[in-house]
């Protein structure tokens, strides 16, 4: 009458203390010596947070309270910014689309065309938008337009890849019945997938309008004007409530942003 | 007893074959010949080639050796623009639709003209009058003739009416030809009726050529002119629904049997009676 | 089958319908068009100036090639640095941005004034550019990788709380009610019925902060936080050109590298 013992259920540990496996412990070993190590090499540590309290509470002190009146004169800057942020979003627009078109394996014309796009569209993401403006500057001096340049190039880098990921995800079933109703490939395009991916291509223009408003203020410190270079001037000569309003400025703008993007974002589904 | 010629025939195939990669060819070495206002069927489980073939009637597949005659025309001699024209006047519909979901029913009919449609006016979504008088006839010629309809979006309707919008969409082509790939497989039983119904009306009346792909038998037996059974790319039966016994269809889905599989069409066949 | 009369208002109707969906495409149409135009006005967009700008750029690409590879060995500190900034700057801020995300959830905040509050600061935390952050720490405690990691944890701080919020108000309430009521404080409600949600949240927006930090990190040496950003103004402002598209080179490198392991740590772990 032998019956096989049940199988005991492995019921959860009862100490505080997690008991690992080796590869487990030796994982956590070697990410606490990075670890360890970071914290030594940039100099954080206890010591200088304590150090480094008084200066900051000096600083806390001299930008507050801010400089209101100060904010009535930051209208241009704003101003400034908001059209960086604008135009780079508009021209990124226009030429993403195209772009992604060639860059879709599903719908480019050719393979000698599709790859050579990717890879250009890589290069334009993988440079950070400061250093397009850096190197812009070069060729158009400093301003604004150099940071438009920059913006545009690494949002067409960005929405170009999204959209041609979103044009190869696509049902291929319109594009089929399109095709054998004797349409050519740009029809086919137009109106097998287009309509497709729109809704997305919206959904990203929005975003980036928003990423663009903000990275224009940073690409102000390095002279494309707007808010960005009223703070950085500010910083650089010490006014700091100056810059303490202008800071206010620029968050307020950026949330009625975002407030009009999720707006406008829900009209579109 | 007509004697047929050349200009009787909407479609001739000469020894068509097409593999794919390193593989067995999915069809092998096929010839037909498809009289004009016939409606026959590709008959055969899934995978026997039926999709294959339908496909090379519009060259959406290109064939691997052999020559497709349509109308008149050998599409394998054609050029890029001449094949987008001969695909004008051929229609197609499909098991899963194909429609735009996100565009409204009448744009979806209208995709069918999409072919004469010159640049500007494609490039802004703007057809011209009689292309949307073809498309409210094509519609009501389909069956939908509530006009509120038309403007709703293609994913709010039900299965059989999406593939109203798909018949209707091949319809507006004034095609002489239309080729169906599992246009039933999707759709719920009294559905099925009807668009097979729909389909047959459209052969008589118009005198349009169908060329449909369905493993269902019981529809096959009962609206075909013609069935064309086919069994690992070759053909294994030519002929009236009347002819088809049950060995014979014993032998086109001899798979199903010996998998002891049954399902919902009719292709289950019992050895014992002869019936199928 | 219709008769002309009902074909004519079948068509009357559709096209009305296609003429006031065609009158909208044309007004935003025309607002987008008016936006350009005043907004390329202002940030001074000239497409003459870019096209006689070219070979100034085309110079610049010029000089700044062969790049300079023994140089490499110098750029690996600061390469080392900007990483381990990153490093810190994302994983520093976690417990704390837990803690204010705590405060900014509606449904777990204790009081809705605290909840705005927090909201608020998390609202400008992330808002501010860490470069803005870092500029006015260097003001602050000097020159160096200490501001930068400091400059990267209160952006990071409030990034990840806002994730962290927004996956704590989207528990569902039927859970927080049944914990309520068997007498669970409030901290034991939260650690073990809405934390639990938000662990895939946070695992998610971690990996997507330490990318953006990786990145924001090579940049942040412009103001003198270190890392390969420094050595980068440094090489630009010297002319030393090829020094800096080796530095160049070297960003993109390690970027597209931690692209790669961050998508490898995600298809693991998520």
């Amino acid at each position: 009458m032998a019956t096989t013992p049940k199988p005991v259920p492995q019921l959860p540990s009862t100490s505080v203390i997690p008991r690992l496996s080796a590869t487990q412990m030796i994982i956590a070993g070697v990410l606490a010596l990075v670890y360890w190590k970071s914290l030594k090499d940039t100099n954080v540590s206890v010591e200088e947070l304590v150090n480094g309290v008084p200066p900051i509470i000096e600083l806390l002190r001299q930008m507050f309270p801010p400089d209101w009146r100060y904010g009535l004169t930051l209208g241009k800057a704003v101003v400034e910014t908001l059209q960086i942020g604008i135009i780079a979003t508009i021209l990124a627009a226009l030429l993403a689309l195209p772009i992604a078109f060639l860059a879709a394996k599903n719908v480019s014309p050719h393979p000698l065309i599709y790859y050579p796009v990717r890879m250009v569209l890589t290069l334009f993401r993988g440079v950070s938008e400061l250093i397009w403006a850096l190197l812009f500057v070069v060729a158009v001096g400093l301003g604004p337009f150099a940071g438009v340049i920059a913006l545009v190039i690494f949002c067409v880098g960005v929405i170009g890849k999204l959209m041609a990921e979103a044009i190869e995800a696509v049902d291929p079933g319109p594009l089929e019945a399109m095709t054998a109703a004797g349409a050519s490939r740009w029809k086919v395009f137009l109106y097998g997938a287009w309509p497709q991916v729109m809704p997305m291509y919206l959904s990203y223009c929005l975003y980036y309008w928003d990423h663009n408003t903000r990275s224009a203020v940073v690409l102000g410190f390095v002279g494309a004007g707007g808010v960005g270079y009223t703070l950085f001037f500010n910083i650089s000569t010490y006014y700091f409530e100056k810059a303490m309003m202008a800071m206010i400025v620029l968050v307020v703008m950026i949330v009625i942003i975002d407030r009009l993007c999720l707006y406008l974002r829900s009209k579109i589904i | 007893m007509k004697v047929a010629n050349s200009r009787e025939n909407m479609v001739e195939v000469h020894n068509l074959t097409k593999s794919y990669g390193g593989n067995a060819p999915a069809i092998r070495d096929i010839s037909l010949t498809l009289k004009r206002g016939e409606f026959v069927v590709l008959l055969g489980p899934s995978g026997v080639g039926k999709s294959t073939l339908l496909r090379t009637l519009n060259f959406l597949v290109r064939p691997s050796s052999g020559t497709v005659v349509v109308d008149g025309q050998d599409l394998g001699k054609m050029s890029g623009g001449q094949l987008l024209e001969a695909r004008q006047r051929i229609g197609m519909i499909f098991q899963e639709f194909n429609l735009v979901n996100r565009m409204s029913v009448l744009t979806n009919v209208l995709c069918g003209r999409l072919g004469s449609l010159g640049f500007w006016r494609a490039l802004t979504y703007s057809f011209p009058r009689e292309d949307q008088e073809r498309a409210v006839r094509a519609l009501e010629r389909a069956g939908l003739d509530d006009p509120e309809m038309y403007m709703r979006r293609a994913d709010m309707l039900s299965g059989g009416q999406r593939q109203r919008v798909a018949i209707a969409r091949a319809l507006v082509q004034e095609p002489k030809l239309i080729l169906a790939d599992e246009p039933i497989a999707s759709l719920d039983v009294i559905m099925r009726e009807q668009i097979m119904d729909l389909m047959a009306g459209i052969v008589k009346r118009d005198g349009i050529t169908v060329v449909m792909s369905l493993h269902q038998l019981d529809a096959a037996r009962k609206y075909a002119d013609r069935i064309i059974a086919l069994s690992a790319g070759v053909i294994t039966f030519d002929g009236p629904p009347a002819d088809l016994s049950a060995e014979v269809v014993a032998r086109i889905f001899r798979k199903k049997v010996e998998a002891g599989a049954a399902d919902d069409d009719g292709t289950a066949v019992k050895m014992a009676d002869g019936n199928g | 089958m219709a008769s002309a009369a009902a074909l004519e208002r079948t068509l009357g109707f559709v096209m009305a319908r296609r003429q006031e969906t065609r009158r909208q495409v044309l007004v935003i149409g025309v607002v987008l068009l008016g936006l350009a135009i005043w907004a390329g006005r202002g940030s001074e967009f000239n497409i003459q100036k870019l096209i006689e700008g070219l070979p100034k750029f085309w110079e610049l690409l010029g000089r700044m090639m062969p790049p300079d590879l023994p140089v490499l060995k110098s750029l690996m500190k600061p390469l080392l640095e900007t990483l381990q900034m990153a490093l810190l700057g994302t994983t520093i801020p976690i417990p704390v941005a837990l803690l204010l995300a705590c405060l900014a959830a509606v449904n777990v905040s204790p009081h809705p004034v605290v909840s705005a509050v927090a909201r608020i600061l998390i609202a400008s935390l992330r808002t501010v550019p860490e470069l803005v952050w870092a500029m006015i720490l260097v003001t602050a405690v000097g020159l160096g990788p200490f501001p930068g990691v400091l400059a990267l944890t209160l952006h990071t701080l409030g990034g990840l709380g806002k994730f962290y919020y927004e996956a704590i108000e989207a528990s569902s309430p039927g859970l927080i009610e049944a914990m309520q009521a068997t007498g669970a404080s409030r901290f034991k409600v939260i650690w073990f019925g809405v934390l639990p949600n938000v662990l895939p949240v946070m695992m998610s927006s971690t990996l997507f902060y330490w990318e953006y930090n990786n990145r924001a990190s090579t940049v942040l040496g412009l103001v003198g936080a270190g890392g390969i950003g420094l050595a980068l103004t440094h090489a630009m402002s010297d002319f030393r050109y090829q020094e800096a598209v080796t530095c160049l080179i070297l960003i993109v490198l390690i970027l597209a590298v931690i692209d790669r392991l961050s998508a490898w740590l995600r298809s693991r772990i998520i």
